[in-house]
C-alpha cells in the first residue's frame, strides 16, 4: 500500500512537474483544487528561474504547542518525498520562539548561508516585513504561512480565518434556528486569527436579532476553554449551541462535568472534539487549520524557483469535518491524544499524511 | 501624647491594614458585588465551581507562598508541572501503575525544586532569573521527551478524581486544597522551618549567625514548591483527562499574584498562607466575573492590574505602621 501510494505521488508529482515546466501559464489553473488567489485584486507573482537542487529553510517561530510540532513533522517528512528530495540538496528547519528580534536574526543568518527560499510562520504580521525585502532583495525567496505577513514581497499562503468564522456561526444559525443563546469562545486576544474569526462569526450573529452570545477567552488552550466554560456554566448560563475557535475538548468536558448534554459544537480540528461528537453524537462542524499547510508552502518555493507563476497571495481551501463525515482512522483516531490537531493534509494538493506517523514523529 | 492623637486621626487602625484583613475585607465585598449583580453567584454550584478551580491555584501557592516570604521567587512552575504530567501520562501509557506515576511525577517536580534552590542557595543566583532558566530548561526537557506531543493516555480513575471527582457532594481538588493548605499553616507557623523561612526573608544574614544553615532553609522552600507544581499538574490532568503543552501557562504570574494580594511581603519575611487562600479565591472570582460579565480581556487586565497596585500601596502604608 505505501509503495503504491508512493507510485501514485511520484507519477503525480512528475506529471504535474512536466505539465508546469512544458506550459508555465497553465500553472494556476492546474492548481485550481489545491488552492486559489486570494481575492480577484491578487496580483501574480514571479521569480527569476534557477536550476534545482535547491537550499530551503523553514523558520519557524513558536513551538510550546502540538500544532507547531506537528507542522515542523510535515515539513520534514515531505523533505523525505522522493519527488522533493531530489529538487532540495539542504533542508534546515529552526524555530525562533515567538520573538520577533530573534527571528529577524534567524533570517538573516539564512540569507547569510545563501539558501534559495524561506519557509516561514512569523512571530509578527508586519515586525518582519523590512527583513523580508531585504531578503528578496538578496535574491532570496520567501513563503509565507499561517501567521502571514503583510509584505507583498514574499508569497503568502493561508485558509481563510474570517470565512472559518462565518462557517461556524452558519452552522450555529442553522441548528438553533436563529435563535438562542450561544457559548462564544475566543482564542487569544489581540491576535490577528482571534479578530478573523470572531468577525466572521459576528457578521452572521449581528444578521439574527434571537441570537444572544456570551463570549469567553479559551486562547486556544483545552484547559482554559475548559475553565471559562465551567464559569460561564456554573454562573447559571444555558447554551444552545457553542461557536468555539479551539481547546474544545476542553470545553466538551466542561458540559460533562456539569452533567449536561453538549448542544451542537461548531469548532477547531482537535482529535478529542472530534472523537467526543463521535461517541456522543451531538451535531459538530470541524474546521481546523492545516499543518500540512507548511507542505503547501515548500511545494508553491520549490515550484516558483523553477519559474512557475503563482497568485502573490494563496487561499488553501478550508476542510470541513461534520458528524456525515466523522469517520475513525480517517479525521479522527483512537490511538492520538485529545490535543492533536487532525488537520494535517492539504486535500486536492497531492499532500495527504499519515496522522499516526505525524503523531509520532516518524519522517 | 501628641504622637498618639495623630495617630489616631490619621491611620487606620493597625488589625484594618494586616494584608490577610484587607484581602479577606475585599473578597468578601468581591463577592457580594457579583452576587448582586448575578445572583447565580451565591449559588452552590458556583461556589463549588470556584472552589474547585482555585484548588489549582491554592496548591501551587501553597510552595509560592514560602518561596515568597524567603525575598525568592519561584518561576518554575509553569514547565515543572507540565513535565511532571507528562512523566506520569507516559509511564502510564507504559503499563506502570497509577500509584508508581504518581510518585515518579511528584519526585521529579521536588527535584527541579532542589535544583532551584542550589541555584539559589549555592550559586547565589537571583531566583528571579535562575528558576526562568530553569523554566526553559524544563520546556526544552519536556519538547526533547515528547518530540512536542504528549502520550495519549486513558487517565486513571484516581488522577481523574484528583482533579474533577467529588465524595460527598465536596470536589476532591477542594479536598487536596485544604489537606495541603492546612500543612502550610502548621508548617509556617508552628515548625522551626517555619520560623527560619521568615527570618531568611528578614534578614538572612542574622540568620546565618545564629547558626542555622540558610541552604537547607532554601532547599526546603523550592522543594515544597517544586512539589505543588507537580502535584498540581496532576490535579489539572484529571481535571481536563488529558496532558498538554500548555498545561501550565496560567499557572506562571496567576499564584504569584494570588499570594501578593493576600498580603505577603514580594521582598520577603512577612505574610502567610492565610492570605494565599482568600488570594487565590479573589483571582478565581475576578476571572470568572470578568468573563461573565463580558468584559474585554484587555478590560480584564486592567482590573487586575488595578487592584495589585492599590492593595501594594495599601499593603506598603501597613509596612510604615509597623515600623
Amino acid at each position: 500500500m505505501k509503495r503504491r501510494d508512493l507510485l501514485i505521488r511520484a507519477a503525480g508529482g512528475m506529471g504535474s512537474a512536466m505539465l508546469l515546466g512544458a506550459l508555465p501559464t497553465l500553472a494556476w489553473a492546474d492548481n485550481s483544487a489545491c488552492y486559489s488567489a486570494w481575492s480577484g485584486s491578487t496580483e501574480s507573482f514571479s521569480w527569476p528561474k534557477k536550476k534545482p537542487p535547491y537550499r530551503i529553510a523553514l523558520s519557524n517561530s513558536y513551538i510550546g504547542n502540538e500544532w507547531r510540532a506537528e507542522m515542523v513533522t510535515i515539513a520534514k517528512m515531505y523533505y523525505q518525498r522522493p519527488e522533493v528530495k531530489k529538487l532540495i540538496k539542504d533542508f534546515r528547519v529552526s524555530s525562533a520562539g515567538n520573538d520577533v528580534n530573534a527571528q529577524i536574526a534567524q533570517i538573516n543568518q539564512m540569507i547569510l548561508s545563501g539558501v534559495d527560499a524561506i519557509v516561514m510562520d512569523a512571530a509578527s504580521p508586519t515586525g518582519l516585513n523590512s527583513t523580508i525585502e531585504r531578503a528578496a532583495n538578496a535574491g532570496v525567496l520567501v513563503v509565507s504561512f499561517d501567521n502571514v505577513v503583510t509584505t507583498d514581497k514574499a508569497i503568502t499562503i493561508n485558509q481563510d480565518q474570517f470565512d472559518m468564522g462565518k462557517r461556524w456561526a452558519d452552522f450555529v444559525v442553522k441548528h438553533t434556528g436563529g435563535k438562542g443563546h450561544v457559548l462564544v469562545v475566543r482564542g487569544v486576544a489581540g491576535t490577528f486569527v482571534d479578530q478573523q474569526r470572531y468577525k466572521g462569526g459576528r457578521s452572521v450573529f449581528d444578521k439574527h436579532s434571537g441570537i444572544t452570545t456570551t463570549e469567553v477567552y479559551g486562547n486556544w488552550d483545552s484547559g482554559t476553554a475548559q475553565k471559562v466554560t465551567a464559569n460561564a456554566l456554573a454562573a447559571g448560563s444555558d447554551f444552545d449551541a457553542v461557536w468555539s475557535e479551539g481547546g474544545d475538548s476542553g470545553v466538551v468536558n466542561a458540559f460533562r462535568q456539569r452533567g449536561k448534554k453538549v448542544p451542537p459544537f461548531a469548532g477547531e480540528g482537535e482529535n478529542g472534539f472530534r472523537a467526543a461528537a463521535a461517541k456522543e453524537g451531538f451535531p459538530m462542524l470541524s474546521i481546523g487549520q492545516s499543518a500540512g499547510l507548511v507542505a503547501l508552502s515548500m511545494k508553491v518555493a520549490l515550484s516558483v524557483l523553477q519559474g512557475d507563476k503563482v497568485p502573490q497571495s494563496i487561499r488553501s481551501p478550508l476542510n470541513l469535518v461534520t458528524n456525515d463525515n466523522l469517520q475513525e482512522g480517517k479525521n479522527y483516531f483512537k490511538d492520538i491524544p485529545d490535543s492533536f490537531y487532525n488537520g494535517v493534509s492539504v486535500p486536492g494538493c497531492g499532500l495527504d499524511f499519515d496522522a499516526v506517523k505525524v503523531y509520532k514523529g516518524i519522517t | 501624647m501628641n504622637t498618639s492623637a495623630r495617630k489616631r486621626t490619621t491611620a487606620l487602625p493597625a488589625w484594618l491594614l494586616q494584608g490577610v484583613t484587607i484581602s479577606y475585607i475585599l473578597l468578601i465585598v468581591l463577592f457580594a458585588i457579583a452576587a448582586a449583580i448575578n445572583p447565580n453567584y451565591a449559588s452552590w454550584a458556583n461556589i463549588r465551581n470556584l472552589l474547585q478551580i482555585g484548588a489549582f491555584i491554592g496548591v501551587i501557592a501553597v510552595g509560592q507562598t514560602m518561596v515568597i516570604i524567603t525575598g525568592q521567587i519561584d518561576l518554575s512552575v509553569p514547565w515543572n508541572l507540565t513535565f511532571s504530567a507528562i512523566l506520569m501520562a507516559t509511564l502510564i501509557s507504559h503499563g506502570y501503575g497509577t500509584t508508581t506515576a504518581i510518585t515518579a511525577a511528584l519526585i521529579s517536580g521536588t527535584l527541579v525544586g532542589i535544583f532551584n534552590s542550589i541555584g539559589t542557595a549555592i550559586f547565589r543566583i537571583h531566583s528571579l532569573v535562575w528558576t526562568l532558566g530553569v523554566n526553559a530548561l524544563m520546556q526544552g526537557a519536556t519538547l526533547v521527551y515528547t518530540h512536542a506531543q504528549p502520550p495519549k493516555v486513558d487517565v486513571p480513575p484516581l488522577v481523574r478524581a484528583l482533579g474533577s471527582g467529588e465524595l460527598y457532594g465536596i470536589p476532591v481538588p477542594l479536598m487536596v486544597w485544604i489537606v495541603a493548605g492546612a500543612a502550610a499553616l502548621v508548617v509556617l507557623h508552628r515548625t522551626r522551618f517555619g520560623r527560619y523561612l521568615y527570618a531568611i526573608g528578614n534578614n538572612e544574614s542574622a540568620l546565618f549567625l545564629s547558626g542555622v544553615d540558610s541552604r537547607k532553609v532554601y532547599l526546603g522552600a523550592f522543594a515544597m514548591s517544586g512539589f505543588c507544581a507537580a502535584l498540581a499538574g496532576i490535579m489539572l490532568t484529571g481535571y481536563s483527562s488529558q496532558t498538554y503543552l500548555g498545561m501550565g501557562s496560567d499557572y506562571l504570574l496567576i499564584p504569584i499574584a494570588a499570594v501578593i494580594i493576600g498580603g505577603t511581603n514580594i521582598m520577603g519575611g512577612s505574610g502567610g498562607y492565610l492570605g494565599s487562600i482568600s488570594g487565590a479565591l479573589i483571582v478565581v472570582l475576578l476571572q470568572s466575573v470578568l468573563s461573565t460579565m463580558q468584559i474585554q480581556e484587555a478590560g480584564k487586565d486592567i482590573v487586575f492590574g488595578s487592584i495589585i497596585i492599590v492593595l501594594l500601596l495599601l499593603y506598603g502604608r501597613q509596612k510604615l505602621s509597623n515600623h
